[in-house]
């Protein structure tokens, strides 16, 4: 289903969406472990 | 007259008061101010806290503050609905009034000295941003109060910001809401906080947040309008599934306001001023939860303000020690918040993506290669997930 035709995006609209996306998965790690289904602990560690 | 302080909070919100609070057990001579008349009013929220955040915050909030339970959160976009439960999803309504007044008296019961109805008016900064008066109207006449440390809790419309000399460019880092609290009405799935997505909120969000069975917080939030908000509601207002919760309802109160969407200026401190809450756009997207957060901030801001005073702490800690609780959520928001941006650009097809990115229902890599389909093959794609989580 990948194979369709660009309607509404254009090239620098889905370059930046790419990018963006990029970054998010970067910062999921952050957030989330491996599965990305549970909070990593020092997420929510105290000062 | 002049008063003497060691801290001067501006704002008596979740920020505020709980910058207040934590400086006062401290011992910091703290002195916080509201414009207003009354604590918590009026409420400019859609009064909805995520579970996932309970466990950063600085002292438990009782059982009684949790007004209603949210279990999770359906997402709706071109008539496609997906329901989630859990992660950040889940969490409680509250009640702003309530819950604004409880903060204060915690802040009170700790020695902090309240001041309502008491506006700041002037601010004398030397270069540096080093305030070394502050000027603030009360019934009783303009007072001026000496602080050692200013915390700015007091919103995205900031006065102390405005004082210090920043232009806010409102239209690019503000979003708007207009929100009003309805009750009697039919809300099918009471226990979950309802998002619409759609042209009717530019690159935001509409809302039915529940309060209640019957009542619940209902509104359009958005980034980007190109007209009034009252047009986006009526739009909003005639989606099928919006009409049949609403229909017999009535509006008790509106809750209109506008939220932090990006930073208002380029740190959170400057000279003695500390920036948190609203005014420092701490807050997680993409649903811009910001009450707890702004507890969080406010107690760390409160207790490195006390330090700074009593000559064992350095004000400029202060964004490390946000950064060392909420670092990791609050990058994780802004990097929503583009892909979110990058979405809005992309109409219909956009709103169908930004409930896969919302509701977290297909990996992110997929997100790009639906940006690159139609519209039709993108919504059947995702009609397809709604079968699979559409009923949980």
């Amino acid at each position: 289903m990948h194979a369709g035709r660009r309607l509404d995006s254009s090239p620098d609209t889905n370059f930046s969406l790419s990018r963006a996306v990029k970054e998010l998965e970067r910062t999921e790690s952050l957030v989330f472990d491996d599965k990305g289904m549970k909070w990593k602990k020092y997420v929510t560690c105290s000062l | 007259m002049e008063k003497v302080c060691d801290v001067l909070v501006v704002g008596a919100g979740p920020a505020g008061s709980s910058a207040a609070r934590a400086a006062a057990r401290f011992r910091a001579r703290t002195v916080f101010i509201d414009k207003k008349e009354e604590i918590g009013v009026p409420v400019q929220c859609a009064e909805t806290i995520g579970k996932y955040l309970l466990p950063l915050l600085p002292f438990k909030i009782p059982k009684d503050q949790l007004v209603w339970k949210i279990k999770g959160m359906t997402f709706w976009a071109e008539g496609i609905k997906i329901t989630r439960q859990g992660r950040f999803w889940a969490g409680y309504a509250i009640d702003r009034k309530n819950f604004d007044k409880w903060l204060a008296s915690l802040a009170v019961r700790a020695g902090a000295e309240l001041q309502t109805s008491a506006e700041l008016v002037d601010l004398e900064v030397d270069d540096k941003y080093k305030v070394k008066r502050a000027y603030v109207r009360t019934p009783h006449g303009v007072i001026s109060i000496r602080p050692k440390v200013v915390i700015a809790a007091d919103g995205v419309e900031s006065s102390v910001l405005r004082l210090l000399g920043f232009k806010i460019n409102k239209k690019e880092n503000l979003g708007e809401v207009l929100g009003f609290e309805m009750r009697n009405l039919n809300l099918e799935k009471p226990n979950y906080d309802h998002l619409f997505l759609g042209d009717f909120a530019p690159g935001g969000y509409a809302y039915i947040f529940p309060k209640s069975k019957h009542a619940a917080n209902v509104g359009v939030a958005t980034l980007f309008p190109s007209k009034s908000l009252e047009e986006y509601y009526e739009e909003f207002l005639e989606i099928p599934e919006v009409k049949r919760q609403l229909d017999g309802g009535v509006v008790v109160e509106e809750k209109s306001g506008k939220v932090p969407a990006r930073n208002l200026v380029d740190r959170w401190v400057y000279g003695n001023v500390l920036l948190a809450g609203d005014a420092a756009n701490q807050n997680i997207k993409p649903f811009v939860e910001g009450i707890l957060p702004s507890v969080i901030c406010g107690d760390i801001a409160g207790r490195v303000a006390a330090a700074v005073v009593k000559g064992v702490g350095l004000i400029d800690t202060y964004p490390k020690r946000v950064k060392m609780k909420l670092g990791r959520l609050l990058k994780r928001s802004n990097a929503v918040m583009s892909v979110n941006d990058s979405l809005f650009r992309q109409g219909a097809k956009g709103a169908l993506l930004s409930l896969c990115l919302l509701a977290e229902v297909v990996p992110l890599r997929e997100i790009i290669k639906l940006g690159e389909e139609e519209y039709t093959s993108v919504k059947r794609y995702i009609e397809d997930l709604s079968v699979r989580w559409g009923s949980k």
